[in-house]
């Protein structure tokens, strides 16, 4: 499902220079993030949305004094920048902005709910399935491969229109296909750390298989994990977005940038800047998160640049 | 060995073809479950009456019987009946499969025809000011919303063109109403911005992964042994590098295959293409679940067939993969 980002970065240059002090590969991997600009940039687009999500609130009592739901048939379709409406009303007299703020919210809530659970029980069902092999290896990449064979955005209605979703059921139905690509991607790297002489050293000394998994071999994919989870992001604001444009997400009383975009066509003729707002936030948080997440890789894993 | 290959890889097919079928059946059981339309709302059945009609349906069977009944079924094409109004499912599949095709086909032939000059380029004039472009392009193209960006199409070339007076689009459907779909131009007049959504994410996949395999190529010896022979430079980029080049992004093309189906549902709706997707968009929203559970179990079936039929043409193809 996760397609690899058609996004390249120019590769930041090794900066271990002979005679300076050793630094970890965290140290290095931080040092390199930082040096690059457009990753740093988007990061903070990144956080901006994440604060307007957890003040939204707040932002709306200060800036629009108004709140996502109250409608206001006399001021329908208001266009941006009138008084007290600076982006403008909806069909309902909805003031636009508040309801962008509380958008925040849903997108922000979902993207890293699902990518937190996907990453959980992917990196889960990837250690075990590497660390142990054969028989439970086998089932679990059947598992894996029975999961990702269903069409993503199929299972996705299929499953919404069973479970009526909430915010949080949302990011669950998108996260129980989202880790089968995962527990691939940690398995392989299991599989190429668990011969590494350390890992026999270690069995040797008497370690047991839990702590092998999570002291040892953990850390030595945790990599795959942050690089993946961070361009999964944009993905899940999408995914997310389109279910919602469908009607087949979050119910529409909660204001979420796709929502807000159903039934547009039925109106946008005379109020185009409706259709304007919430698709240019989704694109800029995309890729922003896009963007990030290519500056996280380059940080990680300047191997694959 | 090709043989015990080949074996191997469609016999590990089977248990991949019973989980999927099971994963959507028990999951529409789990909440669906023995539930018939509009029974819970009419006042006049009795207990018995619904207890005849769920006989009647097999529902009063146990779960593995209902199962297995449907798995032969699907055997035999049959992807059961809609629960709303008793069609089949595969008639109705075969009835938007052409549509659908139309759409994905074109979008997928345009976005290898421009995505492989343009990575050419791009790894060409590598750091130039056309490559910067590309990138930002091709890293826009990923980020938008497939939806949003065939909204803004519609407002332009549909909405906006018709009130300045231009020739303009239309904004959906394959042909115009009424018209019988004869005229081929009705038609390439009606696919222009699907098709030209749908081929974004591809042209912006694909580019950037010619540019990549390109420069990869470019950099390797026998091209340097190339051009130290004298050989002119388009030879070498156009006979030699590019036909190493496309190999990987052959691989990623046949990726796209099962998308052929799944992957334009979005924007057939907003184009109401009445294709595959907006057919289990339609039948979602009426929550006509067996309908639903036979497209996609469809659909599921026809991505493992094609990973199936990839390995086996690689192996054919690939000497060095049949021991992998």
């Amino acid at each position: 499902m996760i397609t690899p980002l058609p996004i390249d970065v120019p590769a930041v240059p090794s900066p271990a220079a002979p005679g300076q002090p050793a630094r970890s590969y965290w140290q290095q991997a931080t040092t390199r993030l930082r040096r690059n600009r457009i990753g740093v940039a988007s990061g903070v687009v990144l956080l901006f949305f994440v604060l307007v999500a957890l003040t939204s609130p707040l932002l709306a009592a200060i800036f629009t004094h108004t709140d996502p739901r109250s409608i206001d048939l006399l001021n329908t379709f208001l266009p941006p920048l009138s008084p007290h409406h600076i982006l403008g009303t909806d069909d309902l007299g909805r003031d636009e902005l508040t309801r962008m703020f509380y958008g925040a919210q849903v997108s922000m809530g979902i993207g890293f709910l699902a990518v937190g659970v996907s990453l959980t029980i992917g990196a889960g069902v990837g250690l075990v399935a590497g660390y142990y092999g054969g028989l439970i290896d086998g089932l679990l990449m059947r598992f894996v491969d029975i999961i990702l064979a269903v069409p993503a955005i199929f299972l996705f209605i299929l499953m919404s229109i069973l479970f009526k979703p909430n915010t949080i059921t949302l990011a669950l139905i998108i996260a129980s296909v989202g880790w089968g690509s995962i527990a691939r991607l940690v398995r392989g790297e299991v599989l190429s750390v668990r011969t590494r002489d350390f890992m026999v050293a270690t069995s040797s000394l008497g370690a047991s298989d839990l702590r092998l998994i999570l002291r040892h071999l953990l850390p030595n994919v945790l990599h795959v994990l942050i690089v993946f989870g961070s361009l999964y992001l944009g993905q899940v604001v999408l995914i997310e977005a389109a279910l919602d444009f469908l009607g087949l997400g979050i119910s529409p009383a909660t204001p979420s940038w796709g929502n807000m975009l159903t039934n547009s066509e039925t109106f946008f003729f005379h109020s185009s800047w409706l259709v304007i707002w919430p698709g240019l936030t989704i694109f800029i948080t995309v890729l922003a998160a896009n963007l990030f997440g290519n500056a996280i890789r380059d940080a990680f894993d300047p191997r694959l640049r | 060995m090709l043989a015990k290959y080949l074996l191997r890889r469609v016999l590990a097919t089977i248990p991949v073809v019973i989980g999927v079928t099971l994963i959507t059946f028990l999951l529409m059981h789990v909440t669906a479950g023995s539930y018939i339309p509009g029974v819970d709302l009419n006042p006049n059945l009795k207990p018995e009456d619904v207890e005849a009609i769920k006989r009647y349906l097999g529902l009063d069977r146990p779960l593995y019987i209902q199962y297995t009944t449907w798995l032969v079924g699907i055997t035999h094409g049959d992807f059961g009946r809609s629960m709303i109004d008793g069609s089949l499912v595969s008639s109705h599949i075969f009835d938007r499969l052409p549509a659908t095709l139309e759409l994905t086909v074109t979008a997928i032939l345009i976005g290898i025809l421009i995505s492989i000059p343009l990575g050419i380029t791009g790894a060409l004039r590598r750091g130039s000011k056309i490559d910067h472009a590309l990138t930002a392009m091709s890293v826009g193209g990923f980020a938008i919303p497939a939806f949003w960006l065939g909204l803004l199409l519609i407002l332009v070339f549909s909405v906006q063109f018709e009130a300045w007076g231009l020739p303009f689009l239309p904004s959906g459907g394959v042909i115009t109403p009424g018209t019988g779909g004869g005229d081929l131009f009705d038609r390439l007049v009606h696919l222009i911005m699907p098709a030209t959504v749908l081929s974004f994410v591809y042209l912006s996949i694909w580019s950037r992964f010619t540019r990549s395999s390109m420069l990869e190529v470019l950099s390797q010896d026998y091209v340097r042994t190339a051009r130290a022979k004298g050989m002119s430079e388009r030879r070498v980029v156009y006979l030699h590098a590019l036909r190493n080049a496309v190999i990987p992004l052959v691989t990623l093309v046949g990726l796209e295959l099962p998308a052929l189906v799944s992957g334009a549902l979005v924007v057939e709706v907003v184009f109401s293409w009445p294709g595959i997707g907006k057919l289990l968009y339609e039948r979602a929203l009426q929550t006509d679940y067996t309908t639903v559970l036979g497209i996609t179990t469809f659909a599921a079936l026809l991505v493992v067939g094609g990973n199936l039929l990839a390995d086996v043409l690689y192996a054919l193809l690939d000497p060095r993969i049949r021991y992998a």
